[in-house]
């Protein structure tokens, strides 16, 4: 495939303080984006997800792997050619109230991105076009003047939305964009984010630790667990008969509001989370929390592998139960 | 049966450059071990309650209204708070592992709660604090007792925090978001362990989150707040089933839930909270409330009793709760 | 910068009487050394034979009294305030300038950049700085220039320091990778996103610099270093004035009560300002 982004056994390492060991924040990832598709990535917190953005984004480096964006390698670019590429690739953050200029009325943040990336505006344009991004994700003209501390955190995300649009890019990041906002209104902003994403058909990469607005948004979704992919497969698949224990753990976690089913599940999850013994071996991450665990899994990394049609999963054991997970013992 | 735990009329001020009221006018009961969740989004005041309720309140917050522990007023004098602090009500605070001094030892932060209780000596206290460590689940208590804050991971601080909230045997346990800021996978840990606790320790729980799975795991009854008041109030298994509220129901459309066929728009509520101190002539919710009529513009509507739950709307979902 | 933020400083502070007072006893102060000397009966060097070490309110005219030589001390002193805080302002805006540039640019870089550009400053502060004064006096002659190279070319370094902490903390924001998403050259971040939101801190310890380089000036001034004759700065008349303390102390008091109220008024200003500009009260 010549289009959209491709990522070729990413390797990001951090160094957590001085004299502390590197820690391999992922490890091995691959996978592809093709343009005007949306892929989904869920895991918990520091599964390496967001890593995953910001490497793509050029923010961090890669220590093994390739990434590639319309067949050309970038993540190897010196800094001047990949600020060009800005224009097609940009970020939605996690939390809205950081991630705008408290200095800067919201017009003018949305407007920023113009400057660098698109010289040829001047600043009239420049600021027209950033007020007919901030009518698009429906935010009026007088809230435009305003500063981020006089907007609730639902108009906030959306001015964000706004700012990455700005440049009318071809793929857009979102980091948990719904994360740092109330229940009610991360509805909104999820029904915005997939209405506009089919109106321009942009390509995104929507990443959350949220398992059931993943599978709402996106066509595929891929489960990461400590740096490694454990499942991908398209979303009914993944929903309907998730193979790595990992995805099954996290489908049981999806909140439930039916008391009676509550707290079986939550006994459930408890005696997974439960289990918790060695890290560190060099087998599957997974393996201490893992209830169909077997000698195998302590001393062999899985690899991640084509089970059925776009079905991958990385589990010794996903051979055993091609009909779905059996019941826990 | 007096209640352990009585509000009444609780209103809650701030003043300063942004004087606003964050919670106007509350009642509330909470009986001894029963478990009651306070479900709301930002600005409905439900933080704002719980912190009022034990005088922990910012500097600029003042609050009014009656606050009756086992009888005993707390908002007046203003000593009266903090005496029941400890050993009368247990606090968890959101960011639980944050809530512990970094400068001091486990061991002593747990010791000098428990000497809050009255007539304990400090063996006893130093016997209380790890007897209360081991029933958090944390591991190796004894090695734990000698370390400070930041030896510890974020899991293992939390449950010190809880330690610290339950060691001088309160009789309520508030905690306040307790799960938010932990892992999807973590949070049943959490949940179970406060559930066992409240049991095995014979302990009342006052928990606020805007989490309705946490609350449909681990509370009796439930109380929704929104905009400073009490929207609605009942048991946890007829409010989560058949809400009264328009609000309750939106909420409980807005959990997303995973998709059973296909993808789907998820349902929101329109709008969103509105800012603290806003003014409203009638209904609160009205703004943006899909059954909306002429009283609810101009009236605002009382929490009134409906079976065995009260609701504050002129256009209830469901008359009469189901038991 | 924009306004928003400050507009709303401003009406905090509006609040605070004991500011609001500070505020208008310095513009009071700085009008009068402006204008002062001009509508003031008599000039900063003229001698009234008639009238010398004359207590204040005791010869016509001299309201404040005359020095030992019949110099107006009214007039003086107003002269005197009117060449301090010249200097003052001047020293504290090049500290400014030099101090948060440095120190913003190493804060945001980082790394090698970083450690160069600090090591020099920690370098210029390790330099004994009365010996530098002299120093920069013997070549460059006294004068009021002299003294404004001297405390600017020491100032801006914990400036920089300060500056360069904020920058640090700065960097790791959200909205500052927002802005590298966004394509933003270094220059633009720094200038446009790192200086305007530490500007708080850095004013607010701009008007405890301005005290602080006032009492170096009159130090100086008071050891002969600084200004001289026929300037006048508060400093020079307080030396002169301690010559005389024991049988015409007006001389000294009337100089040293106007500098003790200007370093108050700007240290409670401060004060009062960065209270106003606290976040946390949002």
């Amino acid at each position: 495939m010549s289009g959209g982004l491709r990522i070729r056994d990413m390797a990001v390492t951090y160094r957590s303080g001085a004299g502390a060991a590197p820690v391999e924040a992922v490890q091995g990832v691959s996978f592809a984006l093709a343009d005007g598709e949306i892929l989904g990535l869920v895991g918990e917190s520091g599964c390496g997800k967001s890593t995953i953005a910001r490497a793509i984004l050029g923010l961090v480096p890669l220590a093994r792997g390739t990434v590639e964006w319309q067949g050309r390698r970038i993540d190897t670019l010196p800094k001047e050619r990949f600020r060009a590429l800005r224009k097609e690739l940009q970020l939605v953050f996690q939390d809205p109230n950081a991630c705008l200029d408290p200095r800067m009325t919201i017009a003018e943040s949305v407007a920023e991105p113009l400057r660098a990336l698109m010289p040829e505006f001047d600043t009239g344009a420049r600021a027209a076009r950033a007020r007919e991004r901030l009518a698009e994700v429906g935010l009026t003209d007088a809230l435009a003047d305003r500063y981020p501390h006089q907007l609730s955190g639902g108009q906030l995300q959306r001015a964000v939305i706004a700012r990455a649009l700005a440049v009318d890019p071809r793929l857009v990041v979102c980091d948990e964009p719904l994360s740092a906002l109330d229940v009610s209104i991360q509805g909104q902003i999820a029904n915005l984010i997939g209405r506009i994403r089919r109106e321009r058909g942009l390509a995104c990469l929507f990443i959350s630790h949220n398992l059931a607005i993943v599978a709402r948004l996106s066509e595929r979704v891929l489960v990461m667990y400590r740096g490694r992919i454990v499942e991908s497969a398209p979303r009914d698949t993944l929903v309907a008969s998730p193979l790595h224990p990992y995805t099954r753990l996290l489908v049981d976690s999806v909140p439930e509001a039916d008391p009676l089913h509550a707290r079986r599940m939550l006994e459930r999850r408890r005696r997974a989370s439960a289990r918790r013994r060695d890290l560190g071996s060099p087998g599957c991450p997974f393996v201490a929390r893992c209830p169909f665990a077997v000698d195998r899994c302590r001393t062999l990394l899985p690899p991640l592998r084509d089970f059925s049609r776009g079905h991958l999963v990385a589990c010794h054991r996903a051979d055993e139960w091609r009909d779905g997970l059996p019941a826990e013992r | 049966m007096t209640p352990l735990l009585e509000v009444g009329g609780l209103v809650v001020d701030f003043g300063g450059p942004r004087a606003h009221r964050a919670v106007d006018g509350v009642d509330l009961a909470l009986a001894a071990h029963e478990r009651l969740a306070i479900v709301g989004e930002s600005g409905s005041g439900k933080s704002q309650l719980l912190l009022a309720c034990v005088g922990l309140l910012a500097a600029n917050g003042r609050a009014s209204g009656s606050v009756r522990f086992g009888g005993r007023e707390l908002l007046r004098p203003a000593d009266a708070a903090p005496k029941v602090r400890g050993s009368g009500i247990g606090f968890v605070f959101q960011d639980a592992g944050g809530s512990l001094t970094p400068h001091r030892r486990i061991g002593e932060q747990l010791a000098e709660v428990a000497l809050t209780r009255p007539g304990l000596s400090a063996a006893d206290a130093r016997a209380e604090s790890l007897a209360m460590l081991e029933r958090v689940r944390l591991p190796d208590p004894v090695s734990q007792f000698a370390k400070y804050p930041h030896e510890l991971s974020g899991g293992m601080r939390q449950r010190v925090a809880l330690a610290l909230a339950l060691v001088a045997r309160p009789r309520i346990l508030f905690a306040d978001e307790p799960t938010t800021a932990i892992d999807v996978t973590v949070q049943a840990e959490v949940m179970t362990l406060i559930a066992d606790l409240c049991e095995g320790l014979g302990m009342a729980l006052l928990l606020v989150t805007h989490d309705l799975g946490v609350v449909a795991a681990l509370a009796d009854r439930v109380a929704v707040m929104y905009a400073g008041r009490v929207v609605e109030e009942g048991s946890v298994a007829s409010l989560l089933s058949r809400p009264s509220h328009p609000y309750t129901a939106g909420l409980l459309a807005a959990v997303p839930a995973l998709p059973d066929a296909g993808a789907g728009e998820l349902a929101t509520i329109a709008g969103q909270p509105p800012e603290p101190g806003t003014r409203f002539p009638g209904c609160r919710f009205e703004p943006r409330c899909t059954q909306a009529g002429e009283p609810c513009r101009s009236v605002d509507p009382p929490l009134d009793a409906m079976g065995g739950a009260r609701v504050a709307c002129h256009f209830p979902l469901h008359r009469g709760a189901a038991s | 910068m924009t306004g928003g933020l400050w507009h709303e400083a401003m009406q905090a502070m509006r609040h605070d009487r004991l500011a609001v007072t500070c505020a208008a006893t310095l513009a009071t102060l700085a009008l009068a050394a402006c204008l002062g000397p001009q509508v003031l009966e008599y000039r900063v060097d003229e001698i009234d034979w008639a009238h010398m070490a004359v207590p204040p309110l005791a010869a016509p005219g001299h309201w404040l009294g005359t020095d030992r030589l019949g110099r107006d001390l009214a007039v003086r002193t107003l002269h005197g305030l009117r060449v301090s805080l010249a200097i003052a302002l001047a020293a504290t805006f090049v500290t400014l300038v030099i101090g948060v540039a440095w120190g913003a640019f190493a804060g945001y870089r980082r790394g090698r950049t970083d450690a160069l550009m600090m090591r020099f400053v920690d370098v210029l502060y390790s330099l004994p700085q009365v010996f530098f004064v002299i120093i920069l006096t013997v070549v460059f002659g006294r004068g009021p220039l002299t003294i404004l190279v001297a405390i600017g070319a020491f100032g801006w370094l914990t400036m920089a320091r300060i500056v360069r902490g904020q920058a640090l903390a700065l960097r790791e924001r959200d909205f500052v990778e927002a802005a590298v998403v966004g394509g933003a050259s270094t220059g633009r971040i720094v200038a446009r996103h790192i200086v305007p939101n530490l500007m708080g801190p850095v004013i607010v310890y701009a008007t405890l610099t301005l005290p602080q380089v006032i009492l170096v000036e009159s130090f100086l001034s008071f050891l002969g270093i600084g200004i001289q004759e026929p300037l006048a700065s508060l400093g020079s008349l307080i030396a002169d004035g301690a010559a005389d303390m024991e049988t015409a102390p007006w001389i000294l008091v009337v100089p040293a009560s106007c500098l003790l109220l200007l370093v108050f008024c700007f240290n409670f200003l401060g004060d009062s300002l960065r209270d106003a500009l606290d976040p946390r009260d949002r």
